[in-house]
């Protein structure tokens, strides 16, 4: 008798049950289990290990039974399973015919399709781009980690007791509200005051460049905001007098490839004592594109403080910086605001009451997220965003998409005369109406995607220019944004499922009999429906086109308006005010005077369209008190108000023989005359005035000119005539400019080698003003073009489709004996009509929304009814066109051709 | 034992009894029946753990493994709600049945 191992049947048994596929390991570890627990029973009861063995295993059921009992269960899951499957792979085989049919549909008709495609690629395009540009735009300075708990201060004087207007804040203010803003409030963790609109030279060794772009920052810059540093210490880079952190453009420029940190950059000019190294304690990134705060260069504000009277730091009244708050977290500003009130007199309150008027100092917290898109006042640190812009160009991209996706409807359901026969065949032989509307619903949405790739492709491939036209940085390399992508998909499904469900409805709703009986007509509903959104398209295109012309004479009138002082031939020549010039500031004048071809020369700190400053200034009121206004200030010499050409209307100008000129003398403009109280300018004469630490007598009253843009209305100005300048003006003759202007070139190197020469014209720097205008302008024109474009072809394939419909019609005309010119003329009134009614709502449309716009214009040209007349014209004009061709073409055909064939 | 029809038929109202008292595993479920029948039905091993995969893909009784120190894992079961909806119309259906045969045959009125 062999010995019996229980472990080892156990196991045996155990591994015959795994070759079988339908019973699984945990099946069998409990079959294996349950055998156990009959062998345990079965030797509790007296039999022997063998014996017990055998009986469980009896017991369990004869092997080809388990087998069966198993594989019955398994087999009846894998068919399910494979039932699943093959749902799936059903479904996906009516997906696939559907988009095979679809194909072909189209392909059939290749003109409609690419008509249809391209519409619609234009109108996607249109809105990424716009979408993009409005994305970037909300986007300012979120990358800030900090971002929620950080403000910007702004200020603002108003007469006593009253509240200026949310607009009216300035951010431009001064240093000594920082710090005790900080050891005042406990809820603030850290300012960060920047400064630096001048422009500085910084040379190293022969290299110097003049740079505009530089700010001075206090030490806590990199710990409040999200400024990169690659190189140096957060902590410190901007702790010590004469650190300088530069950008990775700066460093280019300046150490090339080498490694700038530790090394030196000096300040100023050459044989002065203004001599400063600052030394390289950092290198950053160069400021993100969507950041308002933009610089290249940041040097520790400590530097700035050590060079400067103490007045410049301590001073309430002296602005010339920008302030940043980082609160705690959890600390609510409106808790800090709140105190501001009472901040503010403690430190200025007594003092602005004595004033005449009495003033009162007004202090509020900007959140950062909001800086670049809060309408403020007055001089600002970097680029301000425009809100109304970003409405108008999200709108103006909604309505291209609108007439890209009524072109889409319109073209699909014009289709339906054509497809009619087919849908009544499919009817016929059984299609389900759902069924058919689920396939020109695919086809709707093939269209739509192919659309949105190819939007995708043109949107990547103009970015380069948009951005270069817009002046942003929108980053490319699209396709592999997610958000885009989604976006895009789901524009692209939405819009090909909404444009399309009309003509798949319509379509569907063929009843086959009356189809093939052939007695079929478009319903009038239908028509009516097109009819109508080829009004819409072409009303929007009327008013783009006419708001495009508004815009346009607007940019040109502010061009060509005269501004009161003579711009032409008069070259700006910048210096920076450097003192080594300002030393020889005659001798300079002298021999920039004797250049051939120039007529003027003089000298001030500011330029009409260029910076100047404001100056709390006091004059003498009519009735004898010293009132006190903020107008405008430039600092002239002798000869700069009479070489600017301004007019007096009263009074004279400074005059260097009256020594007093040069520190007891104001001249102000009408405008400022009116502010202090004296409508007739003459009046103002001989008043006392108090300005800048100068006191004497108004001699002058000049008439008002515009110094700023026409954008503004004129604002009080004063002159007065000072030491510091910054440039000089040179008045030109017209012939051999260039010639002019080089050997300008050479005197400058000879008298002031040590400064860059660096000059513009004076028509070319107020031109400039205009710029976000004329940008404005242009992009307006581009859309309304691109609107005119879609709205073109959508008309253009209805009238292909239409032209076809009447061609037995025509046929027949023609037999009877109609001429040419009559069948094209009949064919196309019905469209022209349609344009005219276009016309009738649209022109009001715009002439209100126009209105609108110019009305913030101080100096606007008059709306004028040639605008419009134009902008329907060459509607009608382009409309004629597009119809023309395919009328002509039935026009001319063969009646015997059109009337053969049923 | 019974025919097969008869066995078959009831399996699975008797799987979700049991199981209704509380979890419990496939042999002392084999056992159990035994028991009840007093011998007369014995269940073969295949066929109630086939039956209880179908249940399970039916969502009427969950399977789950415990083990226990020392020992191997053994594979519970225990009644889900639905299975405890079906118990209830099976056996509503079971007595309707027996109500006949109560009746037919003279014997004592049912259990409710």
């Amino acid at each position: 008798m062999s010995t019996f191992h229980l472990e080892n049947a156990i196991r045996t048994w155990r591994q015959f049950l795994g070759k079988e596929r339908a019973i699984s390991s945990d099946d069998a570890e409990e079959l294996e289990i349950h055998l156990r627990d009959e062998v345990a029973e079965l030797m509790e009861r007296g039999y022997t290990s063998e014996e017990a063995f055998q009986r469980a295993v009896k017991q369990l059921g004869s092997y080809a039974v388990l087998q069966s009992d198993y594989q019955n269960v398994y087999w009846t899951k894998v068919r399910a399973e494979r039932r699943i499957t093959d749902e799936l792979a059903w479904r996906g085989a009516m997906i696939k015919n559907y988009l095979t049919i679809a194909i072909r549909n189209l392909r059939k008709r290749p003109g409609f399709t690419l008509i249809n495609v391209s519409g619609l690629a234009i109108g996607l395009t249109c809105c990424l781009l716009i979408g993009l540009f409005v994305v970037h735009e909300l986007s300012y300075d979120r990358f800030h980690s900090k971002q929620d708990r950080l403000h910007r201060l702004k200020y603002q004087y108003t007469a006593s007791g009253e509240q200026p207007d949310p607009g009216d804040y300035r951010v431009w203010g001064s240093a000594a509200v920082a710090p005790v803003l900080k050891t005042d409030f406990p809820e603030v963790e850290a300012t960060v005051r920047l400064s630096g609109q001048h422009t500085i030279l910084l040379r190293r060794g022969d290299l110097s460049f003049q740079e505009e772009n530089y700010l001075f920052a206090d030490s806590a810059f990199f710990d409040v905001f999200d400024f990169k540093l690659l190189r140096g210490n957060s902590k410190t880079a901007l702790a010590e007098p004469g650190s300088i952190v530069l950008t990775e453009t700066a460093a280019q420029r300046y150490f090339g490839n080498e490694d700038p940190l530790g090394q030196t950059l000096r300040f100023g000019s050459n044989n002065t004592d203004d001599q400063f190294n600052y030394t390289v304690n950092g290198i950053m990134e160069d400021t993100p594109a969507n950041s308002h705060i933009q610089f290249d260069i940041l040097i520790s504000m400590i530097s700035f403080e050590r060079r400067v009277p103490d007045y410049m730091f301590q001073s309430w009244h002296y602005v010339d910086f920008f302030t940043y708050v980082l609160l705690h977290p959890g600390a609510s500003p409106q808790a800090v605001e709140a105190k501001f009130a009472d901040f503010t007199y403690s430190y200025m309150g007594e003092e602005l009451l004595t004033l005449n008027p009495p003033l009162t100092f007004h202090m509020k917290l900007e959140p950062m997220a909001e800086a670049y898109m809060a309408p403020t006042g007055g001089r600002l640190l970097g680029p301000q965003g425009n809100p109304s812009h970003l409405y108008i160009f999200g709108s103006i991209g909604l309505f291209v998409l609108l007439i890209a996706g009524i072109n889409f409807t319109n073209l699909s359901t014009a289709r339906s005369i054509e497809r009619a026969r087919e849908v009544g065949v499919r009817k016929a032989v059984g299609a389900e109406r759902s069924a058919l509307m689920r396939q020109f619903l695919t086809e709707a949405a093939l269209i739509a995607f192919v659309a949105a790739l190819i939007a995708l492709v043109f949107a990547e491939m103009l970015l380069p220019a948009f951005n270069a036209f817009t002046g942003k940085g929108i980053p490319s390399g699209l396709w592999m944004n997610p958000g885009v992508i989604l976006t895009m998909a789901g524009s692209a499904l939405s819009v090909g499922l909404l444009a399309g469900a009309y003509p798949a409805l319509v379509l569907s709703s063929y009843h086959p009999v009356h189809v093939l009986k052939g007695a079929f007509q478009s319903s009038t509903g239908g028509t009516r429906l097109r009819k109508s959104l080829v009004v819409l398209q072409f009303g929007i295109s009327i008013v783009l086109i006419a708001a495009t012309l508004v815009v346009f004479q607007q940019l040109r009138f502010m061009q060509n308006e005269t501004l009161g002082f003579e711009k032409e031939q008069q070259i700006v020549l910048d210096f920076g005010g450097d003192s080594a010039v300002l030393q020889q500031r005659s001798a300079i004048l002298d021999a920039l005077g004797r250049v051939p071809g120039v007529r003027e020369v003089s000298a001030s700190r500011s330029v009409p369209g260029g910076y100047r400053p404001n100056a709390g200034t006091s004059i003498e009121d009519p009735s004898g008190d010293m009132l006190q206004h903020g107008p405008q200030l430039f600092e002239v010499d002798f000869g700069f108000i009479d070489q600017l050409g301004v007019e007096f209307v009263a009074g004279r100008p400074f005059n260097a023989a009256i020594a007093s000129d040069s520190t007891e003398a104001l001249i102000i403009n009408e405008a400022a005359a009116r502010a202090f109280g004296y409508a007739n300018p003459a009046d103002a004469l001989g008043k006392r005035f108090e300005q800048w630490g100068r006191t004497g007598e108004v001699i002058g009253v000049v008439k008002d000119f515009h110094h700023e843009s026409l954008q503004k209305a004129i604002e009080p100005l004063t002159f007065r005539w000072a030491q510091y300048v910054e440039k000089f003006l040179i008045k030109a003759n017209t012939e051999n400019l260039p010639q002019t202007i080089a050997s300008l070139e050479t005197t400058w190197r000879q008298v002031a080698p040590h400064r860059p020469y660096l000059y513009s014209f004076l028509d070319a720097d107020f031109e400039a003003l205009y710029r976000d205008e004329t940008q404005f302008g242009s992009l307006f024109g581009i859309f309304a073009g691109l609107a005119i474009i879609i709205a073109c072809l959508g008309l253009f394939g209805l009238a292909t489709f239409t032209a076809q419909q009447r061609t037995k019609e025509v046929g027949v005309r023609k037999v009877l004996g109609a001429s040419t010119f009559g069948l094209v003329r009949l064919l196309a009134v019905d469209f022209l009509k349609l344009v005219g009614v276009a016309f009738a709502l649209a022109a009001p449309l715009a002439y209100f929304g126009m209105t609108e716009w110019l009305s913030g214009f101080p100096y606007r040209i008059t709306l004028g009814m040639e605008v419009f007349v134009i902008a329907g014209g060459l509607s009608v004009f382009i409309a004629l066109i597009t119809v023309a061709y395919q009328a002509i073409r039935a026009a001319t055909a063969n009646p015997v051709d059109s009337l053969r064939y049923e | 034992m019974p025919a097969k029809a008869l066995t078959g038929a009831s399996a699975q109202t008797i799987v979700l009894s049991i199981l209704s008292e509380g979890e419990n595993y496939g042999y002392e479920i084999i056992k159990r029946v035994y028991h009840l029948s007093g011998g007369q039905v014995e269940w073969a091993a295949g066929s109630l753990y086939t039956l209880m995969h179908r249940m399970k893909a039916h969502d009427l009784i969950n399977s789950f493994w415990v083990e226990k120190e020392g020992e191997r894992r053994r594979r519970y079961y225990r009644i889900t709600p639905k299975g405890a909806e079906a118990l209830e119309k099976e056996k509503k259906e079971w007595l309707s049945v027996h109500g006949i045969f109560v009746q037919l045959w003279g014997l004592q009125p049912s259990l409710s």
